[in-house]
């Protein structure tokens, strides 16, 4: 087959003594940074950009590649270990694993992060390798009105992350909407709700957020309690995931890689809805739902595996169109460039080793993420062990670090802190961070979607074009369900009675 | 009564009501055609119906056990309070006085504050930490932090 | 434990002491000597996320003047607010010379027009030189019908409201340009604003939109996906020599597309000169030169003077189209 041609060619340039070690070198960073919360993958390339001036473009790229989709794998660590996202894509692996790793199950918790990640990554690689130009094609035909009805099935989905009264999420999403709305309206131009600040202009951003509500605000709630000497004071129960872990795994697996690749296509999707959506379905689809948000092995494989997927997924709309469908993909765009290489339909035919060359290594990196994480995992469990009263500060040190290495701007350190409060004062009366975070992502680009869509001036768009019908049929069928539980119980029995 | 549920939502009605005035200020339109303040209207007036249903589902409840009772925080609340100004003040100064500097205090600041630790350990802490994020993310990593007037 | 709690006291104290002094201590030190400059690093203020052309550019140039200066620039990114946080950030920095930065297009033209920010843009600022212009173009699909931009004018009369065209947000040179033109030539355009120049180019290839505004992506019109209808600058482009301008057509609309170097008001002349000499020697470099070319971005130049000039000539020319659009009353 021709692929195989191409990849045997791809793989005779990977292979070589220089790549390989970039290689290396490139996930090695990757997962450092993914790791360090809020230093991110786009900093760090840019960083290393014109280190990469001297060198060879395919050696550059694969290592820029390699720091990337490297921070995907190290992202779920922090997040596990200390309920600090370390990546975006990782704040809702925040929810389930950072419990397991309350209960001492920190390393199955880890280790299915990495072996989700690497299956997700790989699995995204042979998608990209095989589907690319149609897939890219198929992604063109997502104008305002698609987004829109994909954005509206996203948040149906914000039901079903709730575990507790589905009032107070669904104020926390209401509010999380609320909040997205401060900043520039991109389709009137004024600013709305900024008090006259320039840093409000560009609205709230999620990764501030995230860590005041996540890292800040369960720290806070720690330390109110008493500074005890250990909060993971859970006996550590094995390094790796149990056969039990692994058979529940599967299935979010394969649909987190789905989700991730299929969503990490669309420009402007980003990244971190894969995880959110891949959760909310995992939950939905879970013979024990009310498990979520306690610890549930399947809340961790499932959006892991998708934030890798995507990264495989944003590769094909950048490699193929020439766009860069995330701020992530956008840097790399910026790397290409630099070597005097725009992708785009031209790649394949003008620098054919260039792109196969990457995939190839690609297929490399993930195998040594997988190789550099897993022993990682003792080292990262001991760390627990270090009391608290040094743990907390050197947690906060760290936010406090990563809010500002994102745009070098104090302010966005206090918005942080505020929401730490914010994280605090919600979790004792009750309300959950999931909804208002996923609110938060998916808010603004369903309002833009809306608004653009109308501006073509025929309210019903939405359902006139194929695709957005069918999702908006979708979303309304998702809602109403969950009001006749009967039959969406007798239809599980049956379901059940028939597998056995 | 729940009175947990009573606060919360009497807070996020007057939320509602803040972000339904406000919003009124801007231009709404119409449903065809939203203008900027269009969504955030919607969102106050739902806040305000979703809240009112806490409330309803407060009053219904029976008085029983603990969540009926106000959040305790047994005097933590002071530690909480420390850490949240600490963190402040450490961001105010942070690039005036350099990476270095603020890192080195914000440990001193929150250990000191945590009580129960020797203050020679403190220092070491904080000594090592700062030092290690100089090596790792100056060093290693490139990262331009604030160096400060101090030019350290 | 009653000793530990006193000695934390104590250091708490202390910490809080030092913390105060160095927060009420202002930057007091001495202005520095002219011909000592530069002494220690350069802080270059990009006033955009890392990635893209224009961050790319900034850096190049960076990298070469830094030879001539004798010390490191350090590039820091400070994106938002379209460009304001950073300009904020040039223009209350200390005019010793070693707070520049990119101070471009809406940050400075329609930023200040359009809100409140902390700075004038013509007065709170020195400019120190520009050395390019970015590519903002208007491009369409490659089968499209469409020939000539006269072409759209004519479809556009005929279909009121029809002729959709993608910008990267209000206030971008794309939205301004347009909307210029149709008021000039009384049609009318429909506007669909995207957040950035990526989705406004995937909408066009995908037919959402029958124009796109902004920065394109080369390889696309190389393979014939998209085709420019006009470039809006104000000089031809080397790389596209026979796509016309805004001029070409018959519209003189400004359009500063510039890359530039800025600093805050109040920088001594010997410093302004330092610093517009090292950055002009670093444009003939031959590392930049072949850097703007694979970024496909014009290498052009103007000194620190005639920036200046140029600088409030447009910040008057945009006050004017801001009120004729009906941006701003």
């Amino acid at each position: 087959m021709d692929v195989l041609q191409h990849l045997i060619m791809g793989f005779s340039v990977a292979l070589t003594l220089n790549n390989l070690l970039f290689c290396f070198i490139g996930v090695f960073i990757g997962t450092l940074i993914g790791v360090l919360p809020g230093i991110g993958p786009v900093a760090t390339i840019s960083l290393l950009l014109p280190v990469t001036f001297g060198m060879n473009p395919v050696t550059s790229i694969i290592m820029l590649a390699g720091i990337y989709y490297g921070a995907q794998y190290g992202g779920s660590t922090t997040s596990i270990l200390v309920n600090i996202p370390g990546e975006a894509s990782s704040i809702i692996t925040c929810l389930d694993g950072y419990k397991m790793a309350r209960q001492g199950r920190a390393g199955p918790a880890l280790g299915i992060a990495a072996f989700g990640s690497f299956i997700g990554g790989t699995a995204s690689i042979v998608g990209l390798m095989l589907l690319a130009p149609i897939l890219a094609r198929a992604a063109l035909k997502f104008g305002p009105p698609e987004y829109f009805s994909l954005m509206l099935f996203g948040l149906t989905m914000v039901t079903y992350l709730c575990t507790g009264s589905v009032a107070k999420g669904l104020i926390m999403a209401v509010g999380g909407i609320a909040l997205s709305t401060i900043g520039q309206d991109p389709v009137s131009g004024i600013t709305r709700f900024t008090l006259g600040s320039i840093t409000l202009m560009d609205g709230i951003g999620l990764v501030p957020a995230a860590m005041g509500i996540f890292g800040v605000g369960e720290v806070l709630t720690n330390i109110e309690e008493s500074i005890k000497q250990e909060v993971f004071s859970a006996k550590l129960s094995g390094l790796f995931p149990t056969v039990k872990d692994w058979l529940d795994c599967k299935w979010p697996i394969v649909r987190g890689t789905l989700f991730g690749f299929f969503l990490g296509i669309l420009p402007g999707a980003g990244v971190v809805i894969p995880t959110f959506m891949s959760y909310a379905v995992e939950k939905r689809l879970s013979k024990h739902p009310e498990k979520f948000g306690k610890g549930a092995i399947e809340g961790v494989a499932g959006p892991e595996t998708a934030n890798n997927a995507a990264t495989g997924g944003s590769m094909v709309t950048l490699l193929s169109l020439g766009i860069p469908p995330n701020v992530g993909m956008a840097i790399l765009l910026g790397a290409f460039i630099i070597h005097g290489i725009q992708p785009g339909p031209l790649l394949l035919t003008k620098h054919p080793q260039l792109f196969w060359g990457t995939i190839a290594s690609m297929y490399i990196g993930n195998v040594m993420l997988v190789v550099l994480n897993l022993p990682m995992i003792g080292i990262w469990v001991k760390l627990l062990k270090v009391p608290y009263n040094i743990l907390f500060p050197l947690i906060l040190l760290f936010c406090f670090l990563g809010v500002y290495s994102l745009n070098n701007n104090i302010y966005e350190i206090l918005i942080m802190v505020g929401f730490g409060v914010f994280g605090y004062l919600m979790r004792k009366f009750g309300f959950e961070g999931a909804p208002f975070l996923l609110a938060m992502v998916l808010g603004p680009m369903l309002e833009i979607a809306f608004r653009q869509s109308l501006l073509y001036g025929d309210p019903f768009i939405f359902f006139k074009r194929p695709i957005s019908g069918v999702l908006l049929v979708i979303s309304f069928i998702l809602l109403i369900t969950p009001l006749f539980p009967k039959i969406f119980r007798k239809r599980k029995e049956l379901a059940e009675a028939s597998k056995d | 009564m729940k009175h947990r549920d009573l606060i919360s939502g009497v807070f996020w009605l007057a939320i509602g009501m803040i972000l339904s005035i406000w919003s009124s200020g801007y231009e709404i339109g119409s449903l065809v055609q939203p203008g900027p303040g269009f969504l955030p209207l919607g969102l106050g007036i739902l806040l305000i119906l979703l809240s009112l249903i806490v409330l309803l589902e407060a009053k219904k409840s029976s008085a029983t056990g603990q969540a009926a009772s106000l959040p305790s925080t047994a005097g933590g609340w002071k530690r909480v309070a420390y850490t949240v100004l600490v963190l402040i003040l450490t961001a105010s100064f942070y690039e005036k006085a350099g990476y270095l500097l603020t890192f080195f205090l914000l440990m001193m600041l929150l250990m000191a504050g945590a009580g129960g630790q020797s203050w020679k350990r403190i220092l070491l802490v904080a000594l090592f930490s700062t030092l290690g994020v100089h090596l790792v993310f100056v060093l290693l990593l490139g990262q331009p932090l604030p160096r400060g007037i101090l030019r350290l | 434990m009653k000793t530990h709690r006193f000695m934390s006291k104590i250091t708490f104290s202390l910490c809080v002491l030092l913390a105060l002094i160095l927060f009420l201590k202002g930057p007091g030190y001495a202005q520095e000597d002219v011909a000592k400059f530069p002494s220690r690093p350069i802080t270059f203020i990009i006033p955009i996320p890392p990635g893209g052309a224009s961050d790319a550019s900034c850096r190049l140039i960076s990298k070469e003047a830094e030879k001539f200066l004798g010390q490191p620039i350090v590039c820091v990114n400070k994106p938002g607010g379209s460009f304001a946080i950073a300009i904020a950030a040039i223009a209350s920095s200390n005019p010793d010379g070693y707070t520049i930065g990119y101070a471009g297009h809406p940050g400075l033209f329609v930023t200040p027009l359009t809100g409140k920010v902390p700075y004038h843009p013509v007065k709170d600022l020195k400019q120190i030189m520009q050395f390019g212009y970015l590519n903002i173009a208007v491009t369409l699909k490659g089968d499209s019908p469409f020939k000539k931009f006269e072409d759209i004018v004519a479809y556009a009369r005929q279909n009121p409201k029809k002729l959709t065209y993608g910008s990267a947000g209000v206030g971008s040179f794309g939205h301004l340009s347009m909307e210029e033109i149709a008021r000039r030539e009384k049609v009318q355009f429909t506007h669909i604003p995207f957040k950035g120049s990526p989705e406004t180019q995937a909408a066009l290839l995908g037919g959402h939109i029958l124009l796109a505004t902004g920065d394109f992506n080369y390889s696309q019109l190389e393979a014939g996906e998209i085709r420019l209808l006009f470039l809006i600058a104000e000089e031809r482009s080397p790389e596209y020599p026979k796509a016309p301008i805004l001029k070409d057509l018959g519209y003189d609309i400004p359009a500063p597309t510039f890359l530039n170097v800025a600093g805050p008001k109040g920088l001594h002349e010997g410093i302004v000169k330092k610093l517009e000499d090292a950055f002009t020697k670093a444009m003939k470099e031959p590392a930049f030169v072949k850097g703007m070319k694979d970024l496909r971005l014009t290498i052009a130049y103007r000194n620190n003077k005639e920036m200046d000039d140029y600088v409030a000539r447009n910040f008057e020319a945009f006050s004017k189209l801001l009120k004729e659009i009906g941006l701003i009353k």
